[in-house]
Formats: C-alpha cells, sequence, structure tokens
C-alpha cells in the first residue's frame, strides 16, 4: 500500500462502486429471494403459532436463540478492528476496518431479528421498552433480558454511527469523483452530496472530526466486551447446569471476537477480489487477523478446559453429570467437534504458510464460523434439554421452519453487506491517505506548536487560493504566511493532517467536553430510571430488594456509552459545522483527492503580496477568492 | 551498553550502598515478621507470607510478560523503558523460596487437611497442590530466563508468545489453589483468569511507577503507559463484576460466602469500598485527563497508590475466608517490608545481570 498514491487510492477504493456486473446482480437476487422466504416462513409462524418451530418444553430456546447469540458475536470484531486496534494505533487494520464496521451494523441487525422471531407474537415486544406508560407498568430492570434490549440497542445505535461518521470524508471523496464524472444534478451526485454533510476536509472539520473519532473508539471498546458480557448473562443468571458459571462473560467475548474474525476472512477474501481492492486489502491484513485468532482460539481452549475440570471440582453433582451427559449424551458428536473447529483449525495459524495461503485461510475461517455456530446452539440447548429433572429430559431437533429461517438470516446478512459494497466505499480511504501519508514522511520530527490565533475566513471576504500537489510544502507555505502576520487562514485536506492546526496554533477540540457530560449523563440517568422504576414498582423479585445497584450498574454503563456517543456526535456535529451539503465556494473537488488547499483571506491590496509567497512556497496553482 | 548510574535510579546513592539497605530492610522484615509469629498468631502471620507471595510473585513475573506482550504486538513504542520489564526475573529466587516456605510449613496455617476434602481428594492433598504449583512456577520462569537471555540478542516473538501462554496458565493455576481453595467448598471458573489478569495489572502499575524515574520515560511513553494503566484497570474491574454479578444474582449459599465475606461482613466491607475507589475505579477517574498521564509525579502517585490498593485487594482475597474482622499489624507491615525490599534487591540485580535489547537503544 506504501506505493501507492493519494490518486491510485481514491480510484480503487472509488472504483468499487462502479456499477456492478452480471454476476453479482445473479448473487445478490439469490440471496434476496432466501431472505424474502425467511421472511414468508416468518409470517407463516406468526400465522400458525410457534408450534411449527421444534422448541417445546424443556428447550424453549432452540437455535433461534442460538442464532441470536452467534450474529451478536459475528459482530464484535467489526469494533475490534475499528475501535479497539484503533486506540491501539495498529495500522494493519485500516484497510479492512470499514467493512469489518459495515459487518457490525448488519449483524446486530440479523441478530435484533432472532428475538422477536422467537417472541411469537412479536408485536408486544414494547412491553420491554422503558417507557412512561398510563398504567406505570416499568420492565424490571433486573431482568437480563431487559439488560439485553438495552445493550444491543445500544450497540447498533453506536455501530451506525461509528459507521456513518467514519464514512463521511469518504463519502465527499465519492460526491466530488461523481460530480466531475456525471456532473452535479445527477441524482447520485445529489444523493452522495447530501449524505457527506457538506465536508469540505478543512483543517478545523479535521479537528474535531479526529478527536470525535478517538472518543468514538474510546466508548465503543468497553461497549463491545459489556454488550456480549449481558448475552452471555442470558444464560449465567439462570440456574441451569452448565449455564450458571462465572467465566462466561469473557468466554462469550473471547467467543464472539473469534467468530467475528472469521467472518471477517470469510467476507473479505472474495471480496476484495470482486471489488478488485488486492492494492489495498493485502495478505498482511489476513496475516494478522489470522494471527488475532491464534489469540482467541486459546482463550476459547482456556474455557472449553475449565468449564469440565470446575463440574469436576465443585463436587456439584447436576454439574457432573451434566459435564458427563455432554461428553456421552445425544449432542456428543457436536461436543467433540467444537475443540477440534474452534482451536485446532485456527491453531494452524501458527504456522506461516497456512496463514499466507487464501485458500487455507478460507476454509479455515468457514470451520470457525461453522463451529461457533455449533458451539452457540450447543450451550443454549443443551442445557435446557438436560437440566435437574430426569423426567423431563428430551432432545432437541429444529423444524424445517428454524433451519430454513437460519438459512434465511445468513442470505439477509450476506444480501446487506453485497448491496453496501456497492454503495459506499467499503475501504476508509481517508485513513489508507492518511498511511500513505505517514509513509511518504517518516516523520521527520513534530511541527512546532504555533501561538497564532487564527480567525476563520468569512464567506463575505476575499483571498488568495493556492493548490499544493505535496502536504510538506503547503505546510511550509502555512508557516510561511503566518510568519508575515496573515491570521485568515483555511487549510483544505483529503487527509487529516494534525500538524496544520498545530502550526495554527488551534486548541485542542472542545468535543471532549460533549462527550464527557454525555457520558456522566448518561451514567446518572441510567441509575435513575432503574431506581425510579424499582421505587415505582415495589416488587421484590428472587429476595432482592426493589433498587439494586449491582445489577443497575449495566443500565447505567449502556447509558454512559450511549448518551456519550451521542453527544459526542453532536459536538462534531455542530463545531464542524456539518450537515448542510453547501460547500465553501473557494471549494475544489481534487481537495477530497489529492490536492491541498490554503486560503489566506486578505484585502484586495495584499493579495498580489500573499500571491508572490504562496508562489514561492511550490503552490501549483493560485486563485483569486471574491 | 548498560545503565548509567543516573538511569539506574537516584543517581546520588551508590548502587552498593543501595543494595546494602534493601538487605538491611529484609533483614529487619524478616526478624519483625518472625517476632510477631512468636508473640502473636502463627496462622495469621503465615496467611501474611500468602498474600505478599501472591502480590509480589504477580507483580515480577506479569514485568517479565509484559516484555512479551510488546514482543508479539510489535510495540516498539516504549524504548529502553521495556528492559525495566525484564529486571523483573531476577525477583524468581524469592517468590519460588516463599511458595516453598509456604509448603514446608503448611501444617500451621495451611486449610487443606489430608483426607479432609472427599470432593476434590488428592487434589487438595497440600503436598501435590504445593508440588503442581512449585513445578508450575519453576516451568514459567525457566521459559521467562530463556525469552530473557534471546531478546538480549534480539526479537524472539515465537518464545515470546510461549511466555505469555505459560504465565496464563501457571498463575490461573496459582490462582484456583493458592486463593479459592483455600475455601474448598467455594468454586468460581472465572478465579483463574481473574488472577493472572490482575496479576497484569499490578504489573503495569510498578512498570510505570519505574518508568516515571528513568530518563527514557518521555512524556509520550508516560502518556501510553498511563493509557494501559487505565485499560488494565477497566479490565480487571470487568472481571471482578463478572464474577460478582452472577454470584450475587442467584444467591446460592456456597457461593454467596466468598462475596459476603467480603462485601457484607465485618470491616472487610470498608476495605470493599476502599478497592472499588483506589484499584477499580479510581485510575480511570484519575488519570482521564492528557496532564495527568503525562505528568510524572502524578501518574508515578497513581501507580503507587494502585499498587498499594492491589497489596490490600491480595490480603482482602485471602484474610477474610478466615475472618470477618479485616485487621493490618505488626504482622503484615513487617512481611510486606521484607518483600519490598527483596523485590528492589533484585532490580538492582536485575540492572546488572539483564542486558538490553539492541532495538530498545534504536528506539530511543
Amino acid at each position: 500500500m506504501a506505493q501507492l498514491t493519494y490518486e491510485q487510492a481514491n480510484d480503487d477504493v472509488l472504483g468499487a462502486l462502479r456499477p456492478p456486473r452480471r454476476l453479482y446482480w445473479v448473487v445478490v437476487c439469490v440471496l434476496g429471494a432466501l431472505a424474502t422466504w425467511a421472511l414468508a416462513l416468518w409470517i407463516y409462524q406468526i400465522h400458525m403459532g410457534m408450534g411449527v418451530a421444534g422448541i417445546n418444553q424443556p428447550v424453549a430456546w432452540g437455535i433461534y436463540i442460538g442464532n441470536f447469540v452467534f450474529w451478536v458475536g459475528i459482530a464484535h470484531s467489526g469494533t475490534l478492528i475499528s475501535a479497539i486496534l484503533h486506540l491501539v494505533r495498529a495500522r494493519w487494520r485500516t484497510a479492512i476496518s470499514r467493512s469489518a464496521e459495515a459487518m457490525t451494523v448488519f449483524a446486530v441487525m440479523t441478530a435484533g431479528l432472532f428475538p422477536f422471531i422467537h417472541l411469537g407474537r412479536f408485536w408486544v415486544f414494547y412491553y420491554i421498552l422503558p417507557y412512561p406508560s398510563e398504567r406505570q407498568i416499568w420492565p424490571d430492570f433486573l431482568s437480563p433480558l431487559v439488560w439485553d434490549v438495552i445493550a444491543i440497542s445500544t450497540y447498533l445505535i453506536v455501530s451506525v454511527i461509528f459507521l456513518s461518521v467514519g464514512l463521511v470524508p469518504d463519502l465527499a471523496a465519492a460526491r466530488d469523483r461523481l460530480e466531475e464524472a456525471l456532473g452535479p444534478r445527477h441524482p447520485r451526485s445529489r444523493f452522495y452530496r447530501t449524505i457527506s454533510l457538506g465536508w469540505s476536509g478543512g483543517a478545523d472539520q479535521w479537528r474535531h472530526y479526529g478527536r470525535a473519532y478517538l472518543f468514538f473508539a474510546a466508548l465503543a471498546t468497553p461497549l463491545v466486551v459489556s454488550v456480549h458480557s449481558v448475552v452471555s448473562w442470558d444464560f449465567a443468571m439462570g440456574i441451569m447446569p452448565g449455564w450458571h458459571t462465572t467465566i462466561f462473560p469473557p468466554y462469550f467475548v473471547a467467543g464472539a471476537i473469534h467468530s467475528g474474525l472469521a467472518m471477517v476472512l470469510t467476507l473479505l477474501i472474495p471480496m476484495r477480489r470482486l471489488l478488485h481492492l488486492e492494492r489495498l486489502i493485502t495478505p498482511v491484513q489476513f496475516d494478522a487477523v489470522a494471527r488475532a485468532m491464534i489469540v482467541t482460539s486459546l482463550i476459547v481452549c482456556y474455557a472449553y478446559v475449565i468449564e469440565p475440570w470446575m463440574a469436576w471440582y465443585s463436587g456439584n453433582i447436576f454439574e457432573r453429570q451434566f459435564a458427563w451427559w455432554r461428553a456421552t449424551g445425544w449432542l456428543a458428536l457436536v461436543y467433540y467437534s467444537l475443540t477440534p473447529l474452534n482451536v485446532l483449525a485456527p491453531l494452524a495459524f501458527v504456522f506461516k504458510r497456512v496463514r499466507q495461503s487464501l485458500p487455507a485461510l478460507f476454509v479455515v475461517s468457514i470451520l470457525v464460523n461453522a463451529g461457533m455456530w455449533l458451539e452457540r446452539a450447543f450451550i443454549v440447548v443443551g442445557s435446557t434439554s438436560h437440566d435437574f429433572l430426569p423426567h423431563t429430559w428430551r432432545p432437541y431437533t429444529p423444524s424445517w421452519v428454524e433451519i430454513n429461517i437460519t438459512i434465511g438470516a445468513f442470505a439477509f446478512f450476506l444480501f446487506c453487506f453485497f448491496a453496501f459494497s456497492k454503495t459506499m466505499p467499503t475501504v476508509p480511504l481517508n485513513e489508507v491517505k492518511l498511511d500513505i501519508e505517514r509513509e511518504a514522511r517518516k516523520r521527520k520530527g513534530e511541527a512546532a506548536v504555533g501561538t497564532a490565533r487564527i480567525e476563520r475566513v468569512r464567506k463575505s471576504q476575499g483571498g488568495v487560493l493556492a493548490v499544493f500537489g505535496d502536504p510538506q510544502q503547503m505546510l511550509a507555505a502555512l508557516r510561511s504566511v503566518l510568519a508575515q502576520g496573515y491570521r485568515k487562514v483555511e487549510v483544505y485536506s483529503p487527509v487529516r493532517l494534525d500538524e496544520a492546526n498545530c502550526i495554527m496554533g488551534r486548541p485542542r477540540s472542545p468535543v471532549r467536553f460533549y462527550t464527557l457530560v454525555g457520558a456522566l449523563s448518561g451514567a446518572v440517568g441510567g441509575f435513575w430510571l432503574c431506581i425510579g422504576a424499582a421505587e415505582l414498582n415495589k416488587l421484590i423479585a428472587g429476595g432482592k430488594p426493589p433498587a439494586a445497584i449491582i445489577p443497575y450498574c449495566i443500565v447505567a454503563f449502556e447509558g454512559t456509552i450511549l448518551l456519550g456517543t451521542i453527544a459526542n456526535l453532536a459536538g462534531m456535529l455542530i463545531h464542524a459545522r456539518l450537515g448542510s451539503p453547501r460547500l465553501p465556494a473557494c471549494y475544489d473537488r481534487r481537495f477530497s483527492r489529492d490536492k491541498f488547499g490554503l486560503l489566506v483571506g486578505c484585502e484586495a491590496a495584499q493579495a498580489e503580496t500573499v500571491r508572490q509567497a504562496l508562489m514561492g512556497a511550490g503552490a501549483e496553482e493560485i486563485h483569486a477568492v471574491h | 551498553m548498560p545503565f548509567t548510574k543516573r538511569e539506574g535510579g537516584p543517581g546520588t546513592v551508590p548502587a552498593g550502598l543501595r543494595a546494602a539497605g534493601w538487605a538491611v530492610l529484609v533483614a529487619v522484615g524478616l526478624a519483625g515478621w518472625l517476632l510477631s509469629m512468636r508473640l502473636g498468631e502463627p496462622a495469621r502471620a503465615w496467611r501474611a507470607l500468602l498474600v505478599n507471595s501472591l502480590f509480589f510473585t504477580p507483580l515480577a513475573a506479569g514485568l517479565v510478560v509484559w516484555s512479551a506482550v510488546l514482543q508479539v504486538s510489535h510495540g516498539e513504542w516504549a524504548g529502553r523503558l521495556e528492559r525495566l520489564t525484564r529486571l523483573g526475573l531476577a525477583f524468581a529466587p524469592v517468590s519460588l523460596l516463599a511458595l516453598l516456605v509456604l509448603w514446608g510449613f503448611a501444617g500451621q496455617w495451611a486449610p487443606w487437611k489430608v483426607g479432609a476434602q472427599p470432593v476434590q481428594g488428592a487434589w487438595l492433598h497440600p503436598d501435590f497442590l504445593f508440588a503442581r504449583d512449585v513445578a508450575a512456577l519453576v516451568v514459567f520462569w525457566v521459559v521467562a530466563a530463556v525469552y530473557v537471555s534471546r531478546r538480549a540478542r534480539g526479537n524472539c516473538r515465537r518464545l515470546a508468545a510461549w511466555l505469555i501462554v505459560t504465565y496464563a496458565v501457571t498463575f490461573s493455576l496459582l490462582g484456583f489453589d493458592l486463593v479459592m481453595a483455600l475455601d474448598p467448598t467455594w468454586y468460581s471458573t472465572l478465579m483463574g483468569g481473574y488472577f493472572f489478569m490482575s496479576g497484569m495489572y499490578i504489573a503495569i502499575a510498578a512498570w510505570t511507577l519505574l518508568s516515571v524515574h528513568h530518563p527514557a520515560g518521555t512524556a509520550d511513553r508516560l502518556h501510553d503507559l498511563g493509557k494501559l494503566v487505565v485499560a488494565f484497570s477497566m479490565i480487571t474491574t470487568y472481571l471482578a463484576y463478572s464474577q460478582l454479578l452472577p454470584i450475587w444474582y442467584e444467591n446460592l449459599p456456597h457461593e454467596t460466602r466468598f462475596e459476603l465475606s467480603r462485601l457484607r461482613l465485618g470491616n472487610w466491607q470498608w476495605v470493599a469500598w476502599g478497592l472499588l475507589a483506589t484499584v477499580y475505579m479510581g485510575p480511570l477517574v484519575l488519570l482521564l485527563t492528557r496532564w495527568s498521564k503525562r505528568t510524572r509525579w502524578f501518574l508515578g502517585a497513581v501507580a503507587a497508590l494502585i499498587l498499594v490498593g492491589m497489596w490490600v485487594e491480595r490480603w482482602w482475597l485471602v484474610e477474610p475466608t478466615f475472618g470477618p474482622v479485616a485487621g493490618l499489624g505488626m504482622t503484615e507491615v513487617t512481611i510486606t517490608a521484607a518483600f519490598f525490599g527483596a523485590l528492589a534487591m533484585a532490580l538492582e540485580l536485575g540492572r546488572r545481570l539483564v542486558p538490553p535489547a539492541p532495538a530498545e537503544e534504536e528506539a530511543d
């Protein structure tokens, strides 16, 4: 990737948005048909009743809930790659982060369908929402199912915001490219102009954007851990053998990331070829994903070993008999398949040759996906079909409706992903350009922090706009004009240039205060909601006090993340002046591709002096702005 | 290149004099501890030794593992600070000696009586328990020693990965055996994971404290260390909460005995509140701002606070199993002073014995 230019990266990423070929349409139609078939079966299930599904006493949670857990897990790798690896500055994530983020959103959407499908009369779902009803019936915030609703909704909202914010600079690049190719009045140009929110790549916009993106990552990182922990507590809070165990939260989170990384490989290995992204998504990324999977497979292995050992150590007869049944009962075949599929197969990645072979990576990723789906179904079905009472023990077989809806869910997920890949940039173009810029510079030392107080160039004011091909020349010109006493300047750039803001002496973005206030409000609001509802309900369930702080921490935490994220977004939109599709009059479409603009506001009498200074600094073009 | 005098710590005090000072601290601490054992409760004194073993051994081991983590993750940001982590190897003899002494005198303090555990049987036989723990710790330190010697010659990522795996297995076992099994009827699948991850938390706090005194501890590096401290405080808090919540929720007597004795009974609940404020939620608040992570004295003070807090946390993990009243006395203070002196001596020794890696010099 280092040898690419800005323009080549632009062409590669945005070239993928060109109209698709026939094969694409065939695949999308097949996927759409399968998803529609699943929808029809869901309607059939609603019409006929839940009896058409295989779930029955004692297995009241069948593969619908297994699917829910699996798809929430798939969602996790997106946040891992986008947020966690962003925080630890792992550059290899750049090219695949957007696809992973999109995968997160579609996986959460898919996961979110299953509680509805499982609910039967899904239209009564609003009972679980915390809203002020005239009957004064509030949800019980001690219930893990309420935590689920809150956590999954928060995750979906935060993931959508994270994905959308990351897209904005790239949508501006798509807008400019389409306006040049199709004209500004073309519907596609209008569409991208609207959703790019008036992004111009001004240094001030980059300042707020960069800060907000960092906070999105910081908020999404604990969120991703919390979400699958909450899902694991659906089981761990139950008293069933095999479910009630303290290791479930980290075990579920590790398993989720494991399956999510496998799905990244499954999707991106063919997609890079279909979208001609071989120059951007290279074997380096796949190698790194494979290495990460070695770690997650070891954590999963740790849990696989600890669980049966602790069943023996505890001396609890129910745990012991359940552990024995898992190894010898009717689900034993699934049990014995888990270690080979989820641990041994990905451990093959310790060999470099396996990590560097795309077919091997693809095969292992399919095996892990299958293994993790089986594991989720095994956890859900196993404990319910073999609980405390021998006379209730029953096997479970999914019905044809459940199987078809499960297949339809995979089709729905892939349909969404395919649709996304042809409408949105699947590689974060602005981050790719940032990597190119970093490689080019190899950091010659931090730019000196300026002290000049910069003023915004007003729309009514004239000035001189210089266009540069080299960001370093532009920065040198910026220093030069500031040294000459000009204070009304703005920089336009296709890539985040922190030095520009340093030179201009701009302070750190105030977005952080919005985030802090939002997060604190969310924490207080979460506790307030739970304690208020408890005081109103005054229910004593399970011997617990009506207002119990320990479980309410979950709601408060999700509130912290949700309001922190929304406030962060609001701060960024306000300070970066995003929303209106209108652009500055001096804006040049090349500023989102490979050129850098320096606008110096000045009086007409000073224009010639400024022009001379900018020409001397290496400007490729000079324009007078009125 | 060996460390210069200034890099070695307080430059005005010669290394030999410093070592002598630490040796005196060890001697005085041990003497005080033996005296308190003779005058007070011997079992409590042995448990104080256990508490210190559970604090200082993960600290030293975790330090070396942090170097391995940097290797595996291709982290080059630490520069010469990475060498500080490998000094933890020099504490290996002390950690093994402490475990052997605990084994030798198990009859005076250990809750596992031969033939008294019908459920776990031979698994909790004191000799088998200590034999496997000592063996696991020996394996860990051997792998660590080989890693440190190879690291001096360059990168050794494969061995670093093995060291991390060995650490996770060894310290899970120690957590299950020396914390969870103190009450043989209580069990939690997460205790091993909590123990080894909180060990990494102790180690990152110790590394931070060493780094704020080091010339290579630039503002950027301290900033990164501060972020890691916050991250590991959150991970440790998450694991503690993950263990607490299902136990609180189900309210089963054989499970709640562990949490109740620490959160409700006697004056241990005040210790628990203190831990919540210092080691669990404290770093997130104290190190929230950029300034706090880049300011030497403040970051050092927070790291010291965490280390003290995590010592208390080890004490809080062990002692409530044996009594509802929290009491710190001469027994705990003296043996802690001896361990602290031993760790300081080990780090002094490590400065002479552990060579720097080539890449560390280049990174600076």
